[in-house]
């Protein structure tokens, strides 16, 4: 019987996906010339450690989304699981340094309770991803709102928001180094090892993999739960960022970090791609965000303005393959 | 043994027939039995006046999940049906008020609402046929898009609506609530056009098996793309009347529809996978959830217990619906 060891992917350096990834990094330096262009001084290295600062938070949050849409899946309920660690993580830190750890252990929790709720629905309940990860998030909502009453508490302690603002040798944040090393280590997995492997071989062909030998259910329910938990260390380093607690903080991640995946370069059926491009992707959604701030378009034209673009974006890179008859 | 002896009707025994209605019954009973069960504890509920304020209020719900299970049997989602709302909502308030309480402002503003109802669905229609996007990431992008047109035509909750038109929608008509013959209307029309005709035999080999119905000689595409533009449609008639019931507009009037939709479309029966589902089931959805919605209100139940109701009553659906698929 083959074992997944022994499935020839593409695991060198310059495939497919390396292209394509390359290419989104293209469009991501092409649009910060548009945005220069548009808005002289917007290259100024404080605002660019900035915007890599904020892109930072969609990073670490999208490569749960990148594990998750890269087996086939999608994981629609990270923006609330955002929301509520970055609740818990305010409430129990009540800005006292002592309480970081305690902090961080509960918000991991909450991430790993949630995704192993969606991931054992979707691998043993055959649930479709998008619509258990939809009622999911929807119940995580209520559940803040609940635990808050409508009025969040606590603040952020000193530690986590040095770590998520100040800048270490002048140049990056703490938490921009926190995202570069969990990207290294999410391409590491995902290219060099058999988990990330069947990760793709499961994306690609699910019915082929079961047949391999791949343990299809254990690999998709991990990657729900790595998506949950890595979303809920999101929600912990945000509060760092933002200093109070407030509702709905990861809101207005939702659309986003799918896009940056998508732009990315990942199929959204799954198989192919990387956290490569997603990381591009992550910082082109923010530039985005950012400049239509900049030229101050009001609430209701960035919204379509941004709509737009990712529809485009997607077009160029996100079509599936024309279906054979 | 031979069934002609039985004294039971042919059709009772026919199998297909319980197939396709047995679930919608058991729907139905569970609605029944729940509508009972709450008028045991508060008796002012099964009286006239409060089940027709209860058709009225859900009669947006209903459009909505008409429009949600019609896309859903195509295998798709639809999650911009709110934003699909919220614009036909507020262009036909836009239109209104332009032209205060005329004969004209009214139909402009219908006609507005139904177009833009129209082009909207076209939108998601042609990314999801043409552009060979999957539905849920087209329809994400979109919803933030039509949210965006809403805020951008009526950027605060506020216009008028031609007042005769929202009383004689909300209003009686020969002692039945318009609502009600707009309902029974809709249901025939739709159950008709998914259950009996070609083209609702196709919407659902559609969301069956896309290739085996394309080698069939189904114009997929076409197919789909129709699916969308009726959901668009009925979106639109969800905003209009919303306008009509709340006296004005509102850009964020939507928001709540595309998750309550499709929880009523899934609790009716109707599976993600596309292809099996009845509008019927879905009708029973729409009353189950408003129904319990209502009840949270009256009860003095805080309205963030609203939010996991709805999360788990679709869960709760999901897997059902998947535990039985497991047990055949």
């Amino acid at each position: 019987m083959l074992q997944a060891k022994n499935i020839s992917l593409p695991a060198k350096r310059f495939d497919r996906d390396f292209f394509k990834s390359i290419a989104v990094y293209l469009i991501l330096i092409a649009m910060l010339l548009l945005a220069e262009l548009f808005s002289p001084g917007y290259l100024k290295l404080s605002h660019m450690i900035g915007i890599l600062r904020i892109s930072s938070f969609m990073g670490i949050a999208a490569i749960g989304q990148t594990f998750a849409i890269l087996t086939g899946g999608i994981d629609l309920s990270i923006a609330n699981t955002i929301s509520f660690s970055y609740i818990i993580a305010a409430q129990v830190m009540m800005g006292q340094n002592q309480n970081v750890l305690p902090a961080l252990g509960e918000a991991l929790l909450l991430g790993l309770v949630v995704g192993l709720i969606n991931g054992t629905s979707v691998c043993f309940l055959n649930i479709p991803p998008f619509i258990m990860t939809l009622g999911v998030s929807s119940v995580i909502q209520g559940a803040y709102m609940i635990f808050t009453q409508g009025a969040p508490k606590g603040n952020t302690a000193p530690i986590v928001s040095d770590i998520s603002n100040k800048s270490l040798f002048g140049a990056v944040s703490g938490v921009v180094l926190i995202w570069l090393l969990l990207a290294v280590l999410s391409i590491l997995v995902l290219k060099r090892t058999p988990f990330g492997r069947r990760i793709y071989s499961v994306g690609s062909n699910p019915v082929a993999s079961k047949f391999s030998g791949i343990n299809t259910k254990w690999v998709i329910c991990s990657v729900y739960i790595l998506s949950a938990v890595v979303a809920s260390l999101t929600g912990f380093l945000l509060i760092g960022y933002t200093g109070t607690s407030y509702l709905d903080a990861g809101a207005k991640y939702s659309t986003s970090i799918i896009a940056a995946v998508v732009i990315g370069g990942t199929a959204i059926t799954g198989g192919k791609g990387g956290y490569m491009g997603t990381m591009a992707g992550a910082v082109i959604m923010t530039v985005l965000e950012d400049f239509l701030n900049i030229i101050s378009i009001p609430q209701a034209g960035r919204q379509i303005i941004e709509g737009v673009l990712i529809l485009i974006l997607i077009l160029i890179y996100g079509r599936e393959k024309i279906k054979k008859a | 043994m031979p069934i002609k002896d039985s004294i039971l009707p042919k059709r009772l025994l026919n199998e297909d027939f319980r197939a396709r209605y047995s679930q919608i019954f058991m729907i139905y009973l569970f609605l029944i039995l729940f509508m009972l069960g709450i008028s045991f504890c508060n008796g002012d509920f099964l009286t006239i006046s409060n089940l027709k304020n209860l058709l009225v209020g859900a009669f947006p719900l209903l459009m909505a999940a008409f429009a949600q299970t019609l896309v859903i049997l195509t295998g798709g989602i639809d999650l911009s049906i709110g934003g699909i709302i919220s614009v036909a909502n507020v262009s036909c308030v836009a239109c209104m008020t332009r032209f205060p309480q005329s004969a004209f402002g009214c139909a402009l503003g219908v006609l507005t609402a139904i177009v833009s109802g129209l082009l909207c669905g076209l939108i998601n229609g042609l990314f999801v046929t043409r552009g060979r996007i999957p539905s849920i990431i087209v329809t994400i992008a979109t919803m933030t898009i039509f949210e965006g047109v809403a805020l951008y035509i009526l950027p605060v909750p506020g216009g008028s609506v031609h007042s005769a038109f929202a009383q004689f929608l909300t209003g009686d008509l020969f002692g039945v609530p318009l609502a009600l013959l707009l309902l029974i209307l809709a249901t025939v029309i739709l159950r008709v056009l998914t259950n009996s005709t070609p083209f609702g035999k196709a919407l659902r080999a559609v969301g069956g098996n896309e290739s085996a119905a394309y080698s069939t000689g189904i114009v997929v595409w076409k197919v789909e793309l129709w699916a969308y533009l009726l959901a668009g449609l009925f979106c639109s008639f969800a905003g209009i009347f919303l306008a009509a019931e709340m006296y004005s507009g509102d850009p964020t009037v939507g928001n709540t529809f595309s998750m309550n939709s499709i929880t009523a479309t899934v609790v009716g029966g109707t599976l993600m996978t596309g292809a099996v589902g009845d509008i019927l089931g879905s009708i029973a959805g729409v009353f189950i959830i408003y129904i319990i919605n209502n009840m949270l209100n009256l009860l003095g139940v805080s309205s963030y217990y609203q939010f996991i109701f709805q999360g788990l009553i679709l869960i709760f659906a999901l897997i059902t619906s998947s535990l039985k698929s497991q047990k055949k």
